[in-house]
């Protein structure tokens, strides 16, 4: 077991960090209060090649591993989980389409979607059971392709999104997965939603009133639509274990630094060894989620079953992330507590890698099915 | 929701004053609390409400313009009031404070000048402790009344001072003499804000909580005329240091409403929730509910025993740190819970718990972090051998 990063995954990181600390960190603040996508740090971002980092070099990108993006991942949350997110959405679009889409679809979507001309979203409900019967979004075969009924909320990107990506239920208990632009006719934005934090993070529901999707907007015509969406929940998982540890190291680094400059009672906060196990947890905490982080991606990398092991990634991250953001306040104390400081934000921003993508209970209730059928 | 009527007995006047907040807050602070919030603003009118109603000076004698009622009344009206919203019953707690400190030690003089028209509401008031090095260790700060002939020369800084854009004076803890014992060296002064050399910094923009304003005061050759001492010089901080016991006992009142609030919305949310979203009844969610429940029961039991200690006479210093860690810590912990519970809605400015989450973080930081309540209590414990 060699825990060491290889050449491009260390080069990986440390491009990103110094990209993420020069561009994303000075504007952090401004675009949280704005509430606005980033497009300007997003396309930076695209320039830097995260965004076609895991596509295939005979397809234009790096050919990298999934590992390698939740490392480069996790540096851009440090600065903002909310652009992490975006990034990760769109990259699970592009990874969908490189593996399910059709030639025609790649051709035409591939290059503006990693070159930030086009943003993607992928429409998945926080459902505990993925059935076709339970797919909010109905789909009728009609003629020369697929009428669609239904709507979906809360989905990240959705409200800038050019390309969804949908999977919607038949009669005949199927699951069918489309690759649509979202400028067809019927198909609306439903109601965007105001954050707590993550508030340049666009998230909103989307509206399918009779919408005709054509046959050839279909992705996977050959796959179970479940295994589509599996593979996308397991990516939703680790991505979201990674954007809770640089949402952690953010806030381990602030509380860090903030504490070795503070003067209290003629000593740093960092002298009282209160603050120094609150430091030491958080430090204990960090480290562990991203080795589960790391683990997930690298067992999904290898093609092995690690819908456990990303589920517990996502868990302990995102509750780390919580405990962390709170413990970061609480060492700034006053200072903590109002919006000139970093760590204000990062505590809005943790609580909701506990809910998206699956809430911790879904994901333990997950976790739990796996263990029993292993220890019968 | 019944929460204690019956729980132990109470008097006529903690009954009456209990259901008056309550019907306060249900009336005027809950119809008014998102905006307020999201306008970052505290409105006039329910300041003059507030002391119409018999909201301000809970523990201060009806001649002085008070209720004249005891800790305990006191703190079920903040655990009221702030099941409201939690920043119109810390405007509550700083009036209570202010005007302790004013009773407690001010001259007739100041009592009529200051205490009355403040529980009338036609003034407001600010509590002036922490400096932007002075927090936790307030004995360290660095502003510096002067002795000059006709009185004090004020200089020197406050930050995160509640009220501070808005008050028409303050309450002010200043350094007398830069050698000496730091502890004896303080006194505490009425600075009123149209005295030249008084100004306010801006209005901080805060996670919570954020219709109690903050800013900073300055002062710069601040002249105080001798009449401005309030108390003896050289005892203003063991005089602040007696208010912030039952301070502390109405922070934990506080932070006890809150994460009241926060059950009754989940509660609310598993009874009306759409059968799409399935999670009503799972187990996880009655363990969430049920560990909201038992806290906050306990909670109350724990701040209600220091208010009677308080109001017996007898030193609740120790109780009254345990009742504010307890509560703070555990509405930190359940208003999480309850955002958790609704999920990515529960996450949005459209629901009350996403407030009440940025709500619950200050109580664990102001009035004492959660770390000085730790020293306090195991101080308590060690060198008072005092047990729970």
């Amino acid at each position: 077991m060699d825990f060491q990063l290889n050449k491009f995954q260390s080069m990986t990181k440390n491009s990103m960090r110094e990209f993420v600390r020069k561009e994303v960190m000075p504007v952090a603040q401004e675009l949280d209060e704005k509430a606005e996508f980033p497009l300007d740090s997003y396309r930076k971002a695209a320039d830097l090649g995260i965004l076609d980092m895991t596509l295939p070099l005979e397809m234009g990108g790096s050919g990298a591993d999934y590992l390698s993006f939740a490392i480069a991942l996790e540096e851009f949350a440090c600065g903002s989980a909310a652009l992490a997110n975006s990034i990760a959405m769109n990259e699970m679009v592009v990874h969908l389409l490189e593996i399910f889409g059709t030639e025609d679809q790649q051709k035409k979507y591939m290059a503006p979607l990693v070159n930030a001309q086009i943003i993607g979203a992928v429409a998945l409900d926080n459902m505990d059971d993925a059935e076709a019967a339970n797919q909010p979004l109905r789909a009728v075969a009609d003629g020369n392709g697929y009428v669609v009924n239904g709507s979906m909320r809360y989905i990240a990107n959705a409200p800038i999104a050019d390309l969804v990506i949908f999977f919607a239920g038949t009669a005949d208990g199927k699951i069918l997965a489309f690759a649509v632009e979202k400028n067809l006719p019927g198909l609306a934005l439903g109601k965007s939603i105001d954050m707590m934090g993550q508030r340049s993070l666009p998230v909103g529901g989307l509206i399918f009133n009779d919408v005709r999707i054509p046959l050839e907007s279909r992705i996977g015509k050959d796959v179970d639509g479940l295994i589509i969406i599996n593979a996308c929940l397991n990516r939703m998982r680790i991505f979201t274990g990674a954007v809770a540890v640089g949402i952690s190291q953010a806030a381990m680094e602030e509380a860090a630094r903030y504490s070795q400059q503070r003067i209290q009672f003629k000593k740093t906060l960092a002298s009282f060894e209160a603050i120094q196990n609150k430091i030491a947890d958080m430090a204990s905490g960090v480290e562990a989620a991203r080795l589960l982080v790391y683990q997930a991606a690298a067992l999904t990398d290898q093609k092995k079953k690690s819908d456990k092991q990303s589920s517990i990634a996502k868990v302990f991250a995102s509750d780390l992330a919580v405990a962390a953001g709170r413990e970061a306040v609480q060492i700034h104390g006053g200072y903590g507590y109002v919006k000139d400081y970093t760590v204000e934000r990062l505590y809005r921003d943790a609580l909701f890698t506990q809910i998206y993508n699956e809430t911790n209970e879904t994901q333990r209730f997950k976790i739990a099915r796996r263990v029993f059928n292993e220890y019968k | 929701m019944n929460t204690n009527d019956e729980l132990w007995p109470m008097s006529d006047q903690q009954r009456t004053l209990q259901q008056n907040a309550r019907e306060f807050a249900l009336k005027e602070i809950k119809p008014v609390a998102k905006n307020l919030d999201a306008t970052s603003s505290f409105s006039e009118e329910i300041y003059q409400k507030m002391a119409a109603q018999g909201l301000l000076g809970i523990t201060i004698p009806e001649q002085w313009g008070g209720v004249g009622a005891d800790t305990q009344s006191y703190a079920l009206v903040m655990e009221e009031l702030s099941w409201g919203y939690a920043s119109i019953a810390d405007h509550c707690g700083l009036v209570e404070l202010i005007a302790s400190l004013l009773f407690e030690l001010g001259t007739e003089e100041q009592k009529k000048r200051y205490l009355l028209p403040l529980l009338n509401a036609e003034l407001k008031c600010a509590f002036a402790l922490t400096e932007p090095d002075a927090g936790s260790d307030l004995a360290s700060l660095s502003s510096l009344a002067q002795k000059v002939p006709d009185g004090y020369l004020l200089n020197g800084s406050k930050t995160f001072i509640h009220n501070g854009p808005v008050c028409d004076f303050a309450l002010v803890l200043a350094r007398c003499q830069t050698d000496g014992d730091r502890h004896r060296s303080m006194g505490i002064f009425i600075v009123d804000a149209y005295l030249p050399g008084f100004s306010r910094g801006k209005k901080e923009h805060k996670l919570g909580q954020r219709a109690s304003q903050l800013s900073s005061l300055f002062f710069k050759d601040c002249l105080l005329s001798s009449d401005c001492l309030l108390g003896r010089e050289g005892d203003g901080f063991k005089n602040m240091m007696i208010v912030l016991e039952k301070g502390r006992i109405a922070i934990a009142a506080l932070a006890l409403g809150i994460a009241r609030a926060a059950l009754e919305e989940s509660l609310n949310c598993t009874k009306n929730r759409e059968p799409a979203a399935i999670r009503d009844n799972t187990q996880t969610v009655q363990w969430q509910l049920a560990d909201m429940a038992t806290d906050i029961f306990a909670a109350r039991a724990m701040i209600q025993h220091a208010a009677r200690l308080k109001d017996s006479g007898i030193p609740a210093t120790m109780h009254a740190s345990m009742a504010k860690l307890f509560a703070s810590e555990m509405a930190v912990k359940h208003t999480a819970a309850a955002v958790q519970i609704q999920g990515v809605a529960g996450y949005s400015k459209d629901a009350l718990v996403e407030r009440l989450y940025r709500d619950a973080k200050i109580t664990q930081i102001y009035e004492g972090t959660s770390e000085v309540q730790h020293i306090i209590i195991a101080r308590n414990l060690q060198r008072k051998e005092m047990m729970p």
